[in-house]
């Protein structure tokens, strides 16, 4: 059964199981920076982002996002790459790297909203996304730097 | 395999797909419903999603206070009514999960689900809330916590859908809070909660209402509690009482989250905390 969406900016049509989780049909899709950490809602590593809001991709149904818009990290680190991800890795706050493609879309959701967020609010804003490395200090000073330069919006390609 | 899910034209188609398919379950924000099937807990032959089809407004009537039950913790967290007038409500909400899980997490969920450790349900009870329960031929109104009979178990038959949260207009002045125990300040299921709701005059108190969660097959409201502070003076004797009725209105178990002994020792400890805030408050 065909579904279609909005997906990383483009109409497209997925021939999918309706009853099918989001995670696995965008994995197979391709779309495999969307990790499966915990399939429980707990660690946040599929978090994409449906209709701009942050949410963990194992716990939606595919036929829940029939006439929505998704954005994977994808769309993120696409051409016109998301300040946020260039920040991350120049803070060192990167290491295994399971975490970090939910990290920036959690982060991409919090600066659209509040784009200068205290640390308090960007530490609320990842609460929902485990990272077992780096002790996330990096991850927020990263977050803090680039709300500082003023990048509510991605910054994109010249 | 994954399961059936059919999506609904209206409300009132989803009611009639659920009520010609009695083994078939409503699927809202997921966040209970895709946990469960994870760890192959829940069996149904198929979902239909009413994720959007759920009232999902918040509105302040005459009468009260009208919650959607498609309305998410996000939604309940950024609400300013919700905040100034229901603020056990709110800080239930905006403590609930993660980011991720309250941008999904529905109000109708958090009932239907019937866990004892719900969250925003004993806020509700403290307001003396009434669940709108709509099938296929009318719209019931009932005590909030009339619909849970135990663990994850609740009176809904198939095809009946909770549309509505009502709250009565809550006292202009009043004091509330709600508290929660959990190993850290996200993504923790309550190992105890409470909420309370008190009333005041002239130092003495009116109307007290306490209610917990995590402490019972159900989230339940404190009558031995209450009516130790029901018109009573807040001084060290009647906190002292009050303490010492929690243990007959709550029935704490030993689990993975904690132990019966601990949750009581906390509940207690929760109660007395907020009784000393609320004898401050009132000498505000």
């Amino acid at each position: 059964m065909a579904i279609n969406l909005t997906l990383n900016g483009c109409a497209v049509s997925i021939d999918a199981a309706p009853g099918a989780r989001l995670l696995d049909v965008l994995r197979g899709h391709g779309l495999t920076g969307v990790k499966e950490g915990c399939g429980e809602g707990e660690c946040g590593a599929c978090t994409v982002l449906i209709d701009g809001e942050a949410v963990c991709a194992c716990l939606v149904f595919f036929g829940q996002v029939a006439g929505r818009r998704v954005d994977t990290i994808e769309s993120l680190a696409a051409r016109d790459a998301d300040p946020l991800i260039a920040a991350i890795v120049a803070a060192g706050g990167v290491q295994c790297g399971f975490c970090t493609p939910g990290i920036v879309v959690a982060a991409r959701a919090l600066l659209e909203e509040t784009p200068e967020p205290t640390r308090a609010q960007i530490q609320v804003a990842l609460s929902g996304n485990l990272c077992r490395c780096t002790g996330y200090h990096r991850i927020i000073d990263a977050i803090e730097a680039v709300a500082r330069e003023g990048s509510g919006e991605p910054r994109r390609a010249p | 395999m994954p399961p059936t899910l059919r999506a609904a034209s209206s409300l009132a188609d989803a009611i009639a797909i659920l009520t010609d398919a009695p083994t078939w379950k409503p699927v809202s924000g997921g966040t209970d419903v895709l946990v469960q099937m994870h760890f192959g807990r829940l069996h149904a032959d198929g979902y239909v999603d009413v994720w959007g089809l759920l009232p999902a407004q918040i509105e302040h009537s005459h009468d009260g206070i009208h919650l959607g039950a498609g309305v998410t913790c996000a939604t309940l967290a950024r609400s300013t009514l919700v905040r100034d007038r229901l603020p056990a409500l709110w800080q239930a909400a905006r403590t609930m999960g993660s980011p991720q899980i309250r941008n999904r997490a529905t109000l109708g969920g958090n009932v239907g689900n019937a866990s004892p450790a719900a969250d925003m349900v004993p806020a509700l009870m403290v307001d003396e809330a009434e669940a709108v329960i709509r099938n296929a031929s009318s719209d019931t109104r009932l005590p909030l916590h009339r619909v849970f009979v135990g663990p994850g178990r609740t009176i809904l038959e198939p095809g009946d859908l909770v549309t509505e949260i009502f709250v009565p207009t809550p006292p202009e002045r009043s004091y509330s809070r709600f508290d929660k125990l959990g190993f850290r300040r996200a993504q923790v299921i309550a190992a105890v909660n409470m909420s309370i709701r008190a009333t005041s005059t002239n130092g003495s108190l009116d109307t007290v209402r306490v209610s917990w969660g995590s402490v019972a097959p159900t989230p339940v409201r404190s009558p031995a509690v209450e009516t130790v502070l029901n018109g009573a003076a807040l001084t060290d004797e009647t906190i002292a009482s009050a303490l010492e009725a929690v243990g007959s209105d709550i029935a704490p178990i030993d689990d993975h989250r904690a132990s019966a002994a601990y949750r009581l020792a906390v509940a207690k400890s929760f109660l007395r905390r907020a009784l000393q805030e609320c004898s401050q408050w009132q000498s505000t």
